[in-house]
């Protein structure tokens, strides 16, 4: 999983959804990810926390929708 | 099975469910999406779209996205659901038939306030309506925002921003009053006072009307003050579009009302995003938001009650409730239910952020902590967020803030 940092606006909408995933640098304001290889069973939290991004910026690489 | 679903609004409600549907079936989907523009992140329009030197890309999917997913889509509107013959009537005169179906139209901007025809007010709800501002702005001496929810604290944001004075007007006594409170609501005006707006709370607009001076407009307050614009933007608020569903059969006292699994009184029709309403309320009651963040979790929930046979019962769990924003470079984070109330209410603790930075607000119902909302303190907010619906989570959290504010 990856984030694109230039297109993150500090939504913070996935720190919502998945907080043991994501959190926020209230510094630059853009998220910081916890955990590059969160475990299986927070599949459908990451995927639903790459569709609430606003901005799109979060890439699930096994994400279903893509292939 | 052979099924079409039918999908009515192609912004990230009606995206997010046809997506999803594609991930759990390879049945027939159709999106009708009167729009020509793809979907967009609507978020940014009263933001980055009006202040960014160049016109961002805010689009979210190509074309080819959809084509790759085998979604058909139709580029006309909905005008009428036949709910017996399961047919959803089109603007071009065709229809298309379903064996499900989900209503995703959102919500269109109203202006209740007296105007006079030949002035123009903006609204900021789609791409085009934001084009327009952000080209007009760019010229603009002054500028009188008119409502101070969340799009007209956002607007009045990116006035000041770019330069252009800026009036704000609310029948209410504050921004975000009747959301957040009073206290929250002082501390917003602040930085509005701060950032060189001047504020007109607590008064009506009476009538807006060609400029009798050298600006184009003149705004009468009910105090009987006068504002001069070059531009008006209205964010007094939306209506969800069900006039098309008029007749059909499906419950619209509030929004479209749905059950917990998003399904409408009508059970082939399921509902998502700003134009349905959900009993999701601290306490089960109905709730209709206009969140991004709603919208798009409801399009997947909604495909997941469509796409499943018969009702299961626990296949959804809607998330919490939140948004965030930026006003004047202050972050704000709102997680959970809140509510308005007054500088004394017992159920809203406000406090000063450590280092007298931001903002904390506590919701509470009874003994628990229901819903939060900061000012440039969002970690908190969501280390918060935890306890919500809690058991005596209320004291717990309290003193959470009190410590986090003393010691940080």
């Amino acid at each position: 999983m990856e984030i694109d940092l230039d297109l993150c606006k500090g939504y913070a909408t996935c720190i919502v959804v998945a907080p043991s995933v994501f959190d926020l640098d209230e510094d630059t304001n853009k998220v910081i990810l916890l955990d590059d290889h969160p475990s299986d069973t927070l599949a459908d939290r990451l995927d639903d926390a790459r569709r609430a991004c606003p901005v799109s910026a979060i890439k699930v690489a096994s994400s279903p929708a893509m292939t | 099975m052979n099924r079409t679903f039918v999908i009515v609004g192609g912004s990230i409600a009606g995206l997010t469910a046809a997506e999803k549907l594609r991930e759990l079936t390879d049945e027939r989907i159709v999106l009708v999406e009167p729009d020509p523009v793809r979907a967009y992140d609507k978020t940014a329009l009263s933001k980055d779209l009006l202040i960014a030197d160049e016109m961002p890309d805010i689009f979210l999917r190509s074309a080819a996205h959809l084509d790759e997913l085998r979604i058909e889509v139709r580029k006309v509107s909905a005008v009428a659901l036949d709910a017996t013959g399961r047919v959803v009537r089109l603007s071009d005169g065709s229809s298309v038939r379903y064996d499900r179906l989900l209503i995703a139209t959102g919500a269109s901007p109203i202006i209740p306030f007296p105007h006079e025809a030949d002035t123009t007010i903006h609204v900021v709800r789609t791409h085009a309506d934001a084009e327009g501002l952000r080209s007009e702005l760019r010229d603009a001496r002054r500028t009188v925002v008119i409502g101070g929810g969340l799009i007209g604290c956002e607007v009045a944001s990116a006035a000041r921003h770019l330069g252009v004075e800026t009036d704000i007007v609310d029948s209410l006594p504050g921004p975000f009053q009747r959301m957040l409170g009073a206290a929250f609501s002082q501390y917003i005006e602040q930085l509005q006072i701060d950032a060189g707006i001047a504020t007109y709370y607590g008064r009506g607009v009476v009538d807006v009307r060609r400029g009798s001076g050298d600006h184009r407009f003149d705004v009468e307050l009910s105090t009987g003050e006068i504002l001069v614009a070059d531009i008006i933007v209205a964010g007094t608020g939306v209506r969800p579009e069900t006039g098309w569903l008029h007749g059909s059969g499906v419950d619209t006292s509030l929004g479209v009302v749905c059950d917990s699994r998003l399904s409408t009184s009508l059970s082939d029709v399921f509902a998502a995003g700003d134009v349905a309403s959900w009993p999701g309320g601290p306490g089960g009651e109905l709730i209709r938001l206009e969140h991004w963040a709603n919208a798009a979790e409801q399009g997947v929930g909604a495909a997941i009650s469509m796409a499943s046979a018969k009702p299961t019962g626990d296949d959804w769990t809607p998330g919490m409730p939140h948004f965030m924003t930026t006003i004047h470079s202050h972050r704000l984070t709102v997680l959970g239910h809140v509510h308005g109330g007054e500088i004394d209410d017992p159920t809203i603790h406000v406090a000063v952020g450590p280092n007298e930075r931001g903002l904390i607000a506590l919701y509470g119902a009874a003994d628990r902590l229901v819903g939060c909302a900061t000012v440039d303190q969002a970690r908190i907010a969501v280390r918060l967020s935890g306890l919500f619906g809690r058991e005596n989570s209320w004291m717990e959290s309290v003193s959470i803030v009190e410590n986090h504010c003393r010691i940080n």
